[in-house]
Order: structure tokens, then C-alpha cells, then sequence
């Protein structure tokens, strides 16, 4: 059968020659557009940009942009000798980074300096600062020694009568080692039964409270009690104690960390924020668990303050716990800084979920390229770096940290990620794209 | 071997023609494939660019046809009631694969009253031609 679109246009013969050869170019061209297009969602190229001549446009995709003082760079000038820093976040692994300068005007230089290219976490590359002690509250014992953190410090109570008199159950403190004991400073010794200091937990009727500032600070449900400490640790009053001591108006929500669920949207807990996520994909590129949803009442939610989207380019708020996997060794993200937890149990005293894992590698592992000369016509330099080391490892950001030997100002940068061509790869994108296209039809509770 | 090439309007009139009927095809597929999986296509390409391309094909055509003082051939294509039905019918579909998350049964009455608008709108369309 002869296609022929438009029969009612008749040609001469020689014309006929000349459009047949003309057509079956015109159809082999579609062919090569058609298998492009397929090879390049078969073998997808990531690709991010920044322009320093528009640097708050939405369509800017590398983020965090900054000096090694934490300055964003202004105007595209980098200066000679200083580190800079720039992020992309995708979720999925990559074998080769790209990474283009387009400068303001043509430079003489053959290399303008060298990339080092990280995997990981933001919130993991945060500087470390100094190491927390136990949660406010814990209870702990160490050679037949009883203690209680309270105020952020160590007190240890006269001895096991009185902790009994108070109504501690002593099976439930948990036990630490000596030099575990030593990461909170000392207090005062716990020597009288007529009070209760600071960090104590109390269950009174279906409610939990925790003594701050001398006044009984309510939990808004048992779940965000949970989220905090084990239940063993509250001890049981009546009525009668609720009303003999002075209720705070501070109302305690959940764990720093927690992940609620209220109607449709999953939520971090920070302070007294919350920060939704955007998407399912975003949950799970952070490294949460679905495990450890919570569910939230809408009084519960209406305590914290709504803040932006979280998106797949968001650092984990302040409140995350990261455990390092070949190091065993745990941090915990607070204000900026990445601080150590010098015990798996102070790690238990802070963390009621799943952390979230990592590796030292991560830290560690790098791909590196020198930033050249394009081609003497153009104001472009380029860097192209193997980072198949980086493949394996856990992570949705890439961290790229820039040295430039010389001062220079750049208008465009870009970034673009890619991984090998090869069966196995091939193999793993296919795979990945018809997963995509379950979890698009199946619903998440199907799913799971 | 090959003949010299040398293309008259006529013979770019009857390969725009073919390069629409490639192109629409193409956007097809596209489209098709980013109802299926959004992002997977226009992660990587813009559909607006492919409509684009029509768009301005069409327009040769246009122009063209009216070079060589010929009947513009799109113009004369009519569309039988059965292929109004199987266009409808895709419609149907991409507008239900959209909205297949809210709810199937609510998903269903709005496709069905997209289709019902779309259908409308052709027969005053035909009318008014």
C-alpha cells in the first residue's frame, strides 16, 4: 500500500523521482529524531543551571551557592585561592559530572582551577559542632549509680531508696558506661524525696507531662510523648498531684525529626515548625521510612507554624539524626552543624525513628576534573569529571566545591549529570521507568 | 546513481505534508508517553516546541497553497462521524488518565463531561463552517 498524503497534487515523472528521494530522506531524518529522542529517555542527562546575571530566577536549579564563609557569591565573581561551593539534587545515581563556566569575557588562561564533586546529604556536609549529651529526662544508671538529666546536666540521685521514694521504677533507667556518663557536666545530687527536678515525666490520667521551669509542660497526645521518651520512663500521679503543682501554658509537640501525617501531606518536625514535603519521591530521596509516619490530629498541627515546601533540593532540618553505617557512629543536625553523638544510647535517648543512612564515604569519596578552556572562540570552561565511585553511595545531593586560581566573573554556570551508556545501565533506567509507571497507577497503600 | 535534486514548490507542498503527518504522529507518542508517566518527556524536551513545529507547518502548507493558487488539502479533509468518535474517544482517555488519582468514579463523570464539551464545540465548529 502507497502512502501518499496528498494525491490530488500530481507530479511528472522527474518531479516523482525527486520526491521520492527527498521523502525517504525526510522519513530516515524522523527515524534518527525518533531514536534520539528514545535513547536520551533511555539514557537520561540531567541538567542544572544558574544565571549570576538573574540569581533569584525560578529557573535556576543549582542551589546553595556560597563562599567558604558561607556568602553567596555575588555577581558570579570568584575569586583566586577561595573555595566555593554549588549543589544539585537528584535522586538517582550518576557516573559522569559535567560542570560549565560561561565567563563575562574571554579569559587567556588554559585552566581556571579544579572541582572536587562530593555525594551525599547537604545537611550531612554541614561543618561539626559541639557534641550533645543526653535528651533532657533520661534516666540513666551505671554501676548501681541512679541518675537523672535534668537542665542538660547530670545529677545523680542519693541512692535507690530515694528513687524508689520518688516512684521511679529503677529496671527502667537505662544502663550507660562511666565515660558515657561524662558528655553532660554534673549537677547537683538529687538528696530529698520532697520534689521532683526538672526532666521528670509524669502520666496523669491519659495525659503525659514533663516538669521545665518548676511547672508540669503537657504532651499534646500520647504519640507526641512517644516520640520523645519510652513510656517506661513517665511515672503514674492522679489527679490530686496535677492539682498540687502549677501547669505551664507551653504545650510539647513532637520530637525535633518526626515525620506526621494529617490528611494528605507528610510533615517534618522543627521547633515549633513544620515543613510539608512535596512529593513521594522527595520522602524517599531524604531517606525516610514510611514505618515511621505518625499520625497527626489537626489540633496537633495547628500548634506549629506551616513552612515552605520541602523539595528534593531542601537540606534535613534541624532534629535529624544521621547514622554513618561503616563507621557506626551517629549525628545529629542542629542549627547548621552536624554534631556527634559519642554513644549508640545517646543516640537512643534523641532518636525514636529511623535514622536516616549514611556513610563516612560520603565524606570522603570524591570525583574530581580541572576546570579548562572550552575552545579558544568561546568565553566557556569545562570540567568533566568520572564520578562512578560516587554511584553506589546513599544521597540525593552532589556538592561540587570550586578553588579558582584566578579572579574571575562568570555569567552562566551548568551542571549536567549522566550515567555510562551500557546494557546494564539500560537495563537499570527501564526498570526504573516502569516502576515510576506502577507507582503513578498503584496507589501508595497498594504499593506498600 | 541518485537523480540531481532539484525541489519545486510543488515537491516542498507534497514533503510539508509528510513532515506534518510525522510530526503529529511524533507529538502523539510524546504526548501519550508523558500521560503515562508525567516529566518523562518533557523533563527532557518542551511539547510546546513540537506544537510549535505543527503549528508553523501548517502555516507553510497555508502559504504554499496559496504560492501555487491550489486548494489548501487540509482544508478539504473532512472527518467522518466514526473518526469523531475514536478522536473523542482518545480524548476520553488522556482527560481520565489525568485525573485517575482523585477518584475513578469522579475521574470518569469529568472526562465523560470534558468529551461531552468537546464534542459540542466540533458540531458548532462544523456548523458554523
Amino acid at each position: 500500500m502507497r502512502l501518499d498524503l496528498t494525491p490530488r497534487i500530481i507530479l511528472d515523472k522527474s518531479q516523482r523521482q525527486t520526491y521520492f528521494w527527498l521523502r525517504v530522506l525526510l522519513y530516515l531524518l524522523a527515524f534518527a529524531v525518533f531514536f534520539y529522542l528514545a535513547f536520551r529517555l533511555a539514557f537520561p542527562i540531567r541538567t542544572f543551571s544558574f544565571s549570576f546575571l538573574n540569581p533569584n530566577s525560578s529557573k535556576n536549579t543549582i542551589t546553595d551557592l556560597h563562599d567558604f564563609r558561607g556568602d553567596f557569591i555575588n555577581l558570579g565573581n570568584f575569586k583566586a585561592g577561595e573555595d566555593n561551593y554549588f549543589f544539585v539534587s537528584w535522586a538517582g545515581p550518576f557516573s559522569q559530572a559535567a560542570a560549565e563556566f560561561s565567563l563575562n569575557k574571554r579569559s587567556d588562561l588554559a585552566d581556571l582551577g579544579t572541582i572536587n564533586i562530593r555525594k551525599g546529604y547537604k545537611a550531612f556536609f554541614y561543618p561539626e559542632g559541639e557534641a550533645p549529651g543526653f535528651k533532657e529526662g533520661s534516666l540513666l544508671k551505671s554501676n548501681s549509680r541512679y541518675f537523672i538529666i535534668s537542665e542538660n546536666k547530670l545529677h545523680e540521685f542519693e541512692n535507690l531508696k530515694l528513687v524508689e521514694s520518688l516512684g521511679f521504677n529503677p529496671q527502667n533507667f537505662w544502663t550507660v558506661l562511666p565515660e558515657e556518663l561524662s558528655v553532660n557536666i554534673s549537677g547537683a545530687k538529687i538528696t530529698a524525696a520532697e520534689s521532683y527536678p526538672d526532666g521528670t515525666l509524669f502520666k496523669i490520667l491519659d495525659n503525659f507531662y514533663l516538669k521545665k521551669d518548676s511547672e508540669l509542660q503537657k504532651f499534646s497526645s500520647q504519640a507526641a510523648f512517644l516520640s520523645h521518651y519510652p513510656l517506661s520512663w513517665a511515672i503514674e500521679k492522679d489527679d490530686n498531684f496535677l492539682k498540687a503543682n502549677v501547669a505551664g501554658e507551653e504545650v510539647i509537640g513532637f520530637a525535633d525529626g518526626s515525620l506526621i501525617a494529617y490528611g494528605d501531606a507528610v510533615s517534618i518536625v522543627s521547633g515549633k515548625n513544620i515543613y510539608p514535603i512535596d512529593n513521594f519521591t522527595t520522602f524517599e530521596a531524604l531517606g525516610y521510612s514510611w514505618d515511621d509516619l505518625i499520625p497527626a490530629g489537626g489540633d496537633e498541627v495547628s500548634l506549629y507554624e506551616k513552612q515552605k515546601l520541602i523539595n528534593l533540593s531542601s537540606p534535613h532540618p534541624s532534629g535529624t539524626i544521621f547514622y554513618a553505617t561503616d563507621i557506626d557512629k551517629y549525628y545529629m543536625i542542629h542549627d547548621g552543624q552536624k554534631k556527634l553523638l559519642k554513644a549508640k544510647v545517646i543516640a537512643d535517648s534523641w532518636l525514636k525513628k529511623s535514622p536516616i543512612l549514611v556513610e563516612e564515604k560520603n565524606l570522603k569519596t570524591q570525583g574530581q576534573c580541572v576546570l579548562s578552556q572550552k575552545s579558544w572562540l568561546f568565553k566557556t570552561y569545562l570540567c568533566q569529571a568520572d564520578i562512578s565511585s560516587l554511584q553506589n553511595l546513599k544521597g540525593k545531593d552532589y556538592e561540587f566545591k570550586f578553588q579558582s586560581q584566578q579572579n574571575f566573573r562568570a555569567n552562566n554556570l551548568t551542571v549536567s549529570l549522566r550515567k555510562d551508556y551500557s546494557f546494564a545501565n539500560l537495563n537499570k533506567n527501564l526498570r526504573e521507568i516502569f516502576a515510576s509507571i506502577k507507582k503513578n497507577y498503584v496507589s501508595q497503600d497498594n504499593a506498600q | 546513481m541518485f537523480p540531481k535534486i532539484t525541489p519545486n514548490k510543488l515537491i516542498i507542498l507534497k514533503l510539508l505534508h509528510d513532515a506534518l503527518f510525522i510530526l503529529s504522529a511524533l507529538f502523539f507518542g510524546l504526548l501519550l508517553t508523558e500521560s503515562v508517566l508525567p516529566g518523562l518527556v518533557s523533563g527532557h524536551l518542551g511539547l510546546g516546541l513540537m506544537a510549535g513545529l505543527i503549528l508553523i507547518t501548517v502555516g507553510l502548507i497555508n502559504y504554499f497553497s496559496e504560492k501555487l493558487a491550489i486548494t489548501n488539502p487540509l482544508t478539504e479533509i473532512r472527518i467522518s462521524k466514526k473518526e469523531v468518535f475514536i478522536l473523542l474517544f482518545i480524548f476520553f482517555i488522556f482527560i481520565f488518565n489525568s485525573v485517575l488519582r482523585i477518584d475513578w468514579v469522579m475521574g470518569a463523570i469529568i472526562s465523560l463531561l470534558a468529551s461531552l464539551v468537546g464534542l459540542l464545540v466540533f458540531f458548532f465548529v462544523q456548523k458554523a463552517d
